[in-house]
């Protein structure tokens, strides 16, 4: 979710501060402990999709916000526009209804893209 | 079993000649049908506590005569009452009481509002990632809302959106008690609920008189007689009784509930209790008030929430405790007193040879007025 414009931007998922320790940035190389990552991309996947389904099934909804934009930015980094509209449609809807101000955020990007209102 | 129109008419008729409503507004289930719509439906209700949401963000849902409906206190703080359907598929919105940090979220495909009714988003509406249609009208597809409005501490709502203004409907009563339209505190410790097994409008009929005190409640005789008791009458909204002989209590240290300044003398010494129809049944005096909702579980069965308040916010500090303690004890004590009466008439409504009986025209004219009131709204076109 990067804006193009600014290349310095982070992706939204990863400067969260309810980033979870344990979170991998799309694209990383390193984990937060600086140790060097040697997941592959379907690795990675199903780690995310492990994630997710442990989330929902805790009702930790703001987990649900931070993994489905991570959702959204790896596919938007593989450019699957329409992965990533669908993943970050369901970051923001959990964001709203957990009152986090990513939805904000969110909610710019799918009006961008047309898929918002 | 089908209540006529000639049924009513004998109801309606002046209290001297009047007969009371027929048994099967007390035990028919399509009875209890026909009265939710042309009693209940049709005029402002009682429908929970403006405590049972009190902070912003508070929502919770309430069942009230088979209508899903829900309560939802929003950011500013302001309370509503809409349908608990999502408008999408009609899924039902929220199950229990909650604290929503911003968005309801229906749980089926995820429709979001926000806690004012607003929709906000509808997701892959328009397919997988496209949130928008253009024939989905966010503007048209918010929260059904309901009428509603809070008075004494007590959220009324027209389901049928039709009735007068509440402020028109409850205008004479606000009036005479002009004196007590301010804010209430209400405490925790002052809630409780009743259920008994009679239908609704035996509580009302009981509430409103005061024939009955010195047998069901031989304690009030000592100090304030069926003769300190009149009626009160406002044909059409409300009816009830009224004590001339209100007696404050008194903690163990002598001390007593702040009253409200400046009251009339009327109020020194009195205290009224008045049903506002259908099922809101209140209660005033100067140091207190309360508020009975009747909320109708079926024709045979009623839960009676009941909460209590008071003028002066001091009151609910901890140094007050022991007295609201007492003071609700008390209360409960009276309202359980009543309970054999109000099921005794229920079970007494399955005599099919009972022709609902007479009034006496000196002390029952309040509850006369009530009988008339339903056969009233029953007589109304659908």
């Amino acid at each position: 979710m990067s804006d193009p414009a600014d290349p310095e931007a982070a992706p939204l998922s990863a400067t969260h501060p309810d980033q979870p320790r344990d979170f991998v940035a799309p694209g990383a190389d390193r984990d937060f402990a600086g140790e060097r990552l040697t997941v592959d991309p379907a690795g990675a996947r199903a780690l995310l999709d492990a994630r997710l389904i442990a989330a929902h099934a805790a009702g930790d909804t703001a987990r649900l916000v931070t993994l489905y934009a991570e959702a959204g930015d790896s596919s938007e980094a593989a450019g699957d526009a329409a992965a990533a509209a669908f993943y970050r449609t369901h970051a923001y809807v959990f964001a709203l209804q957990s009152g986090d101000s990513r939805a904000e955020e969110l909610h710019r990007w799918l009006l961008r893209e047309g898929r918002e209102e | 079993m089908t209540v006529t129109d000639s049924d009513l008419a004998a109801v309606s008729a002046p209290v001297e000649q009047a007969r009371g409503l027929p048994n099967a507004c007390y035990t028919d289930p399509a009875h209890f049908a026909r009265e939710a719509d042309a009693v209940f439906f049709a005029s402002w209700a009682g429908l929970a506590f403006a405590a049972d949401a009190p902070e912003p963000g508070d929502v919770k849902p309430v069942r009230f005569l088979g209508q899903p409906l829900l309560l939802a206190r929003d950011r500013e703080g302001v309370l509503r009452v809409f349908l608990n359907v999502c408008r999408h598929r009609g899924m039902i919105l929220v199950e229990e009481a909650a604290r929503l940090p911003r968005a309801i979220r229906c749980p089926y495909h995820s429709w979001c509002y926000e806690l004012d009714g607003r929709l906000r988003t509808t997701p892959h509406v328009g397919g997988p990632g496209t949130n928008r249609h253009a024939a989905i009208d966010r503007a048209q597809l918010g929260l059904v809302e309901v009428r509603s409005h809070v008075w004494m501490g007590v959220v009324w709502v027209n389901l049928d959106g039709k009735a007068p203004e509440f402020e028109t409907y409850a205008a004479d009563l606000r009036a005479r008690w002009a004196a007590f339209d301010r804010p209430l505190a209400f405490a925790p410790d002052g809630a409780f609920e009743l259920e008994v097994a009679c239908n609704w409008k035996l509580a009302v009929e009981n509430y409103c008189e005061s024939y009955h005190l010195p047998w069901v409640h031989p304690g009030l005789n000592s100090y304030s007689r069926l003769e300190d008791h009149y009626n009160i009458e406002a044909p059409g909204t409300h009816s009830g009784q009224g004590t001339r002989a209100y007696r404050p209590m008194l903690a163990e240290d002598g001390r007593r509930f702040p009253v409200i300044a400046g009251l009339d003398a009327q109020w020194e010494e009195g205290a009224e209790y008045v049903a506002l129809y259908p099922n809101v049944l209140l209660g005033v005096h100067k140091d207190h008030a309360f508020a009975i909702l009747l909320c109708p579980q079926g024709p045979e069965r009623t839960v009676e929430r009941i909460a209590i308040g008071y003028f002066d916010t001091a009151v609910l500090g901890e140094d007050w405790a022991p007295m609201r303690a007492r003071n609700a004890a008390m209360w409960k004590e009276v309202f359980e007193e009543d309970i054999f009466v109000v099921e005794g008439m229920q079970k007494g409504r399955h005599a099919g040879g009972f022709d609902g009986g007479r009034f006496s025209p000196v002390m029952d004219s309040p509850t006369h007025c009530f009988h008339a009131w339903v056969a009233e709204r029953l007589r109304q076109p659908a």
